[in-house]
């Protein structure tokens, strides 16, 4: 793990209307660490997640990732990062229900211009390796919850990411689901060299993390490197 | 926590220190559970469960805190 952070938030502000979602939040991600954002419901993780990803733009402050300025690419240039760069995993996978499995954890390797075949092979391997090939020809549908979500990290790494951004990925799953879930992706992401930005409320899913930040109201609180 | 409002200390970083002592203890239990037995799974279990209901205490706690210390420090 390098001390260098590879992803950093300054001082970011932004507001949804009247309500202040993030408060001169800073925060800063080192390569291949696990970093779990954890605090209350409302309290504007997964918004600084957001804005940490490239979705987000702030009213004020910067993003900078591997020495770029995120907050002033343009939206393309963003798209391009967010398809090249990072893996996204959601609290309800947000698979696409037309696609089987398989197609689903292709379709990042065929945004990119691999040619089916060879993005095919290489998602069936990720689907081994998160232990759910066996649903590599059924639709998201036909899947259960915790092996659909198995599927979303299958997909959120197979173009090897250098971060992967991971907002409650257990929150729809029973402890037992959970807790596999998070060792593969860990496992996975630690195999890959990726950094993790983990958003949780649950101490549990914290724990498998090497540091964590809580916000509150906004803002950051131990957003140092030190540990 | 009434003590240290009581002697001008900030209770937020009070909870704040036990809070992450709390998750570094929970983060030592969750690779002594994955690397271990079936045995090793339900104790280390029984006490990741034990020390999550702790910090959701702190966490409910430092919601109150504003509260807490209008109460302690008239």
């Amino acid at each position: 793990m390098l001390d260098t952070p590879l992803l950093v938030a300054d001082d970011l502000s932004l507001s949804y209307g009247e309500t202040q979602a993030l408060a001169s939040a800073s925060v800063q991600v080192r390569a291949g660490e696990v970093l779990a954002l954890m605090g209350p419901s409302g309290s504007g993780k997964s918004t600084l997640m957001h804005c940490l990803a490239g979705i987000l733009a702030p009213d004020s402050g910067s993003v900078t990732y591997d020495g770029r300025e995120v907050t002033a690419m343009s939206d393309v240039e963003r798209s391009a990062l967010r398809r090249t760069d990072f893996g996204f995993v959601f609290q309800f996978g947000q698979l696409v229900p037309e696609l089987t499995c398989l197609e689903n954890v292709a379709l990042p390797l065929r945004m990119a211009g691999t040619r089916r075949r060879d993005a095919e092979r290489t998602a069936l391997a990720w689907l081994e390796r998160l232990e759910v090939a066996d649903v590599a020809a059924k639709r998201p549908g036909e899947a259960s919850g915790g092996q659909g979500q198995r599927v979303a990290v299958a997909r959120a790494l197979v173009t090897r990411p250098r971060v992967v951004f991971a907002d409650e990925p257990t929150g729809a799953l029973d402890s037992l689901n959970g807790e596999r879930v998070m060792q593969l992706l860990v496992e996975a992401a630690r195999d890959t060299g990726a950094a993790v930005v983990l958003v949780t409320h649950e101490a549990r899913v914290a724990a498998y993390s090497d540091r964590e930040a809580v916000v509150r109201d906004g803002r950051v609180r131990q957003p140092e490197l030190a540990r | 926590m009434v003590l240290a409002l009581l002697t001008g200390r900030d209770g937020t970083e009070l909870l704040d220190a036990q809070r992450a002592e709390h998750l570094r203890l929970m983060r030592d239990l969750t690779r002594r559970k994955t690397a271990g037995d079936l045995a090793d799974q339900l104790i280390c279990d029984h006490a990741l469960f034990h020390l999550e209901a702790d910090l959701r205490w702190l966490e409910l706690t430092t919601a109150r805190l504003d509260q807490l210390a209008a109460r302690v420090r008239p």
